[in-house]
């Protein structure tokens, strides 16, 4: 991490350490917006970090949102800077400036047809993140991308692991306000940054695992001593932190412009590591952290999500292993040693 | 996070490119007209000992790549040494000669060994010509290894030898040993009063009898020392500093792409057999393989870097071998879950020496618990 990067992750962490505590990320899975978090982290400009200033942004590159994205995750922060971000960007790669406040961003079967009175959209929309609480929401086809307000829809009460609303909405309609815009290859982009930014966020939330893991270890007295003096203890938490450990370097290696190999090895792995994480961090923590009052379930039920969205580990060790069939036994290894 | 589970991204530096070309063309033609003509590849470190294989690497400067100069080295970086071993062992050559002297035993000289021991045993080490076997583990001193009884006592000009050493690989075809000794009592401080011994393994008071593993192959043995007289000169360094020596050689022992790549030939012949035609268990499967095995040796090159700038990565070097070794043992297990009906004798043939030689993987070189234990002290947990 360069000095640049350091302080923007300082920033951000600071901030968090405030406004994004236990009882805030609670109220949000009950609907209530944490404006105060949104704000203090928008007048800082880390919620538009990596985008150039001609499109709104501060600046910077992709590296310093996704160092955002993880630090973030690491405190459950129950807000789309992902998605805005992802939304963002791809405005701006379109030539548009996004609106200001936190955007949603969502695949769209559907179709966009741009008329005097707005655009006609036609389709279903599943799976949308964050949308009650974004004025906008992006939807993206396979080479279009399309801005709306949300104003007035109804998405539905469909709730995802994490504990936000999972949005779902059906249009047949012309969308007064929307936006229309070309972009070659949207939905893969949107696929990749999404895969990116989940990587990034369960390797921030599994690093605060094992921290908090480690301190509960260290705190939690049973037959007169703390439990971190149990080798079976000692022994799983060390193969807690080797997963953790290899979940860093695999989201590092996606920081700047990853290929799609790097994406695919990044998402199989750090999403073939929850396993292990939430079932020895859950293990370590005893009834306590099965508790809603203790602060692991909001970390685990969100790693329990994420690895599922944009590509599971199967989806991707698939496309792993068709490159590898393809290319043939010889080139497997030149194929490990360029992914340095 | 935590000290010692920080593995900063590390770019090989482009003259390795090269290098690694160079190693490549020399394994095929061998593989194709020389010397590993007809061998079955295998990537275990331990599987596969060749004095000709290994005198042609002594040749070519890839043993003692780092060593200066005068000793017969190259003065090469750690990351051009990172890149030649993994090509060897991917490739599946018979590294076994010459891996613990390049390894450790060379370094060890290095850091502890007079002007004289250095003179003497790396530039033979380094043309390929003198091998080494590591003399730590006893019958009763395993994972405690400070409990050894080996031990010696003063003599004139050196010292008189008693004991025995076990599971030393290789110790019938090399020609020393670097033996951990007892040479004082051993008192409240476990750690004190060890000593580092060049043994000869050919001297008349030395007896070796081997020992067959599981597979039937005889890779390690007993070695029992009657009353070997040890010159002054072939003590390592300071006499009762063993124990920091041996710790020492443990980075270097840990991290390497050796920890992870014992099973690799078994994944490459599986793609061979099923690459025309994959279903879809056995592409995830391979994609998880590979997805697994790419973050490791990110992982193992961040702690080569690090050697590089000479710090000693004692944690990381354990959460690499854990983790790498859990891998090596998971390969031929999960792979034969998808393997078809029909396939080919030389696959069978991989496969069933991976699955026989697979529990060594997590014993040699400090167990999986003992490692585990390096880690949680890492985490501050003892
Ligand atoms: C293929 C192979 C090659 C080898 N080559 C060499 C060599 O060249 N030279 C050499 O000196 N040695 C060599 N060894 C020996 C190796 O270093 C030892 O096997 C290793 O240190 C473990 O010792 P042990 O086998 O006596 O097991 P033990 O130490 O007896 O352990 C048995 C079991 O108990 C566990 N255990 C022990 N202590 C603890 C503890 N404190 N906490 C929790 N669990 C514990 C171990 O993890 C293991 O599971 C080799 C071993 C193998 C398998």
């Amino acid at each position: 991490m360069n000095e640049q990067e350091q302080l923007i992750v300082d920033t951000t962490k600071r901030i968090l350490t405030d406004l994004c505590t236990k009882g805030v990320v609670d109220e949000a899975e009950r609907g209530i917006w944490p404006k105060d978090l949104w704000h203090s982290l928008e007048e800082t400009g880390l919620t538009r970090a990596g985008l150039d200033e001609e499109f709104g942004g501060s600046g910077g590159a992709q590296c310093d949102a996704l160092r955002i994205i993880r630090e973030a995750a690491g405190f459950a922060a129950p807000i789309p800077l992902a998605e805005t971000f992802i939304a963002a960007s791809m405005l701006a790669s379109a030539g548009v400036t996004a609106p200001s406040g936190p955007l949603a961003v969502c695949s769209a079967e559907a179709t966009f047809t741009q008329g005097e009175a707005g655009v006609q959209i036609q389709g279903k929309v599943e799976n949308i993140n964050f949308a009650e609480f974004c004025g906008h929401l992006l939807l993206v086809n396979e080479h279009e991308i399309c801005l709306i307000p949300t104003a007035g829809l109804e998405f539905g009460t469909h709730r995802s692991l994490a504990g936000g609303h999972r949005g779902q909405v059906s249009l047949d309609t012309v969308v007064s306000g929307a936006q229309c815009l070309k972009l070659e290859s949207a939905a893969e982009t949107l696929f990749h940054l999404g895969a990116i930014s989940r990587v990034n966020m369960m390797a921030g939330a599994m690093s605060s695992i094992l921290n908090i893991s480690v301190q509960f270890s260290l705190e939690r007295q049973q037959f007169g001593r703390s439990i971190s003096q149990f080798q079976a203890i000692q022994q799983q938490l060390a193969v807690l932190a080797g997963e953790v450990a290899a979940c860093q370097r695999a989201a590092d290696s996606v920081l700047v412009a990853p290929s799609l190999m790097d994406i695919a090895v990044a998402k199989a792995r750090v999403g073939e590591a929850v396993t292990k994480v939430a079932d020895i961090s859950h293990q370590v923590h005893g009834a306590m952290g099965y508790t809603l009052e203790h602060g692991l379930n909001l970390l685990t039920r969100r790693l329990w999500d994420w690895r599922d969205e944009y590509g599971n580990e199967t989806y991707w060790q698939i496309a792993i292993g068709q490159r590898i069939c393809a290319a043939g036994a010889d080139q497997l290894w030149p194929t490990i040693t360029d992914a340095a | 996070m935590f000290k010692g589970l920080q593995f900063e991204p590390l770019k090989l530096p482009a003259e390795t490119a090269e290098l690694r070309m160079q190693v490549r063309a020399f394994v095929e033609t061998e593989m194709r007209s020389g010397i590993l003509q007809n061998s079955l590849p295998n990537s275990d470190f331990n599987v596969g000992d060749s004095p000709e294989f290994t005198r042609k690497l002594g040749e070519r400067g890839w043993i003692g790549m780092t060593w200066p100069k005068e000793y017969g080295g190259g003065e090469r970086s750690f990351l051009e040494r990172y890149v030649v071993t993994e090509e060897l062992l991917a490739a599946g050559t018979p590294v076994g000669a010459h891996w613990i002297a390049d390894r450790q035993s060379g370094p060890l000289f290095l850091k502890f060994g007079t002007e004289a021991q250095k003179q003497k045993f790396l530039p033979k080490v380094a043309a390929g010509e003198w091998f080494f076997s590591i003399g730590m583990s006893e019958p009763d001193s395993g994972s405690d290894l400070a409990s050894i009884k080996t031990h010696a006592t003063k003599v004139d000009n050196g010292w008189l030898l008693n004991g025995s050493k076990i599971w030393s690989s290789g110790a019938h075809l090399n020609h020393y040993m670097i033996t951990l000794v007892r040479t004082e009592p051993q008192g409240k401080n476990r750690h004190a009063g060890l000593s580092q011994f060049i043994v000869d393994l050919a001297d008349s008071n030395v007896t070796i009898t081997g020992i067959k593993n599981l597979s039937g192959d005889r890779d390690f043995n007993q070695v029992f020392f009657d009353d070997v007289f040890i010159a002054d000169e072939y003590v390592i360094g300071e006499p009762g500093n063993g124990w920091e020596q041996v710790m020492s050689e443990l980075g270097y022992e840990r991290s390497g792409p050796e920890r992870f790549l014992s099973a690799f030939r078994v994944l490459v012949e599986f793609v061979r057999e099923v690459q025309d035609n994959p279903n879809e268990a056995q592409m995830a499967l391979i994609g998880k393989l590979v997805a697994n095995l790419i973050t490791l040796r990110r992982m193992s090159t961040s702690v080569a870097g690090m050697l590089q700038e000479g710090k000693s990565p004692m944690v990381e070097a354990a959460l690499i071998k854990d983790l790498g070794n859990g891998y090596e043992r998971l390969v031929p297990e999960l792979i034969r879950l998808v393997a078809p009906q029909s396939l080919s004798p030389r696959f069978v043939d991989t496969l069933n020496q991976c699955i026989l030689h697979a529990p060594s993987f997590t014993l040699r070189g400090g167990t999986r618990e003992i490692l585990r234990g390096v880690i949680a002290r890492g985490l501050g947990l003892r």
